[in-house]
């Protein structure tokens, strides 16, 4: 298993287009993708479970990726992360 | 939740994130301003963070004075980081004094002491969601609560749709929260944004209380049973009698017996999960399908033995 903290850097947060943007990333990896806030964690592949977490700008999130193509995964999903989610802000 | 994960601020941070949705002014006691709010299990967020309609300071009547003064003073004693007075609340000048030789900030708040718990709840629901969440909806079916996990994309939700058509009860899907109850019964229920809401692919985000009706939903259901779905795997052996007694799977310290269903194509999971919870109600009452026929066969065998001639 891989894991790394990221910080949400986008105005918005992680909103509903940007959880869609995610969920859609990470279902295309086969390995299990769980994000972990507050000591609570949750599917990363599930829309609904991404939006419980309501995270707003500059939240730390762990992302934890599992399975054969884990370092592909994870490196993705960082830079989804860090490009603001193709957002301006 | 971890402790080490617990959150814990300061009440400066308290006030200057929660003081819109609170709207709230400092009183007095900004000396405070540095004391600590660190939740755990142990310190809930409302008795860190009191909050005081007229009921609480006023001296009524009907009470004896000193009743009421040891009422207020032993929360005092708890330790409060701060305290929040609703709308048209003041203190008692001596409960004032008091309240001051502590050094326990106090702020006003420009709503009625119900809207301020509320916001309360909201704004702590971001910190200290009064639980554990796990992955995993959940659905009443007959009696039981069953929580249905597995993988994503395994058809969790689909079967749960499918339970629910056939007019079982739904309470979360994909995300559940798990708090214990005083009798330590494990109660799950939707986090507060989910509430009556499921994602199935292909339709989005649906309500099932606006599409099947207030009678199937509900807000939380005790947590009896988990199934867990498994991509069917070649070479794996599964149970064919049922004979074995149920793994346990540990959520918050309480063991919860659980049945692994294998999923492939062409099974019909929501039955599958259906039957799973009569079979475990009737194990419940002492009924086991498997050993009635193990049993069964073994008065055969044994009745032959003993004539000494198999038929």
């Amino acid at each position: 298993m891989v894991e790394e903290k990221v910080l949400i850097k986008n105005k918005l947060g992680l909103h509903a287009r940007a959880a869609v943007k995610f969920v859609n990333l990470a279902n295309r990896f086969h390995s299990s993708v769980k994000i972990e806030k507050d000591g609570n964690e949750i599917d990363g592949k599930s829309i609904l479970g991404i939006l419980t977490l309501a995270a707003v700008k500059d939240t730390q999130v762990t992302l934890k990726v599992q399975g054969k193509d884990e370092q592909l995964a994870l490196q993705s999903l960082r830079e989804l992360i860090d490009n603001k989610f193709q957002e301006e802000e | 939740m971890s402790k080490g994960n617990s959150p814990s601020f300061q009440v400066k941070d308290f006030y200057q994130k929660a003081k819109s949705s609170l709207k709230l002014n400092p009183a007095f006691g900004k000396m405070g301003f540095s004391r600590r709010l660190s939740l755990s299990e142990s310190k809930r967020p409302s008795e860190l963070v009191l909050v005081w309609g007229e009921d609480e300071v006023q001296v009524k009547e009907t009470r004896p004075v000193a009743e009421k003064k040891n009422q207020v003073y032993r929360k005092l004693e708890k330790e409060p980081c701060c305290i929040i007075l609703a709308k048209g609340v003041s203190l008692h000048p001596e409960l004032e004094r008091e309240i001051k030789k502590r050094g326990i900030p106090v702020f006003y708040s420009e709503l009625s002491k119900k809207n301020c718990l509320d916001e309360m709840k909201q704004y702590f629901y971001m910190f200290y969601p009064q639980g554990k969440v796990i992955p995993g909806g959940l659905i009443k079916i007959l009696s039981l609560g069953v929580l249905i996990t597995g993988d994503s994309g395994i058809g969790k939700s689909e079967s749960a749709l499918e339970l629910i058509s056939r007019g079982y009860t739904f309470i979360s899907d994909d995300v559940t929260l798990v708090s214990k109850s005083k009798d330590q019964k494990l109660i799950g229920s939707a986090p507060s944004m989910l509430l009556n809401f499921m994602e199935i692919r292909g339709l989005g985000i649906i309500n099932i209380k606006e599409i099947f009706g207030g009678k199937s939903v509900s807000s939380q259901a005790e947590i009896n049973l988990i199934i867990r779905l498994k991509r069917w795997a070649k070479g794996n052996e599964y149970d064919r009698l049922g004979l074995k007694s149920l793994e346990k799977f540990e959520i918050m310290g309480k063991k919860v017996p659980q049945i692994v269903i294998p999923v492939a194509p062409g099974r019909n999971i929501a039955t599958l999960i259906e039957v799973a919870c009569k079979i475990h109600s009737l194990r419940e009452k002492g009924y086991v399908a498997s050993q009635d026929i193990v049993d069964k066969l073994n008065r055969i065998l044994s009745f032959h033995g003993q004539k000494g001639k198999l038929r």
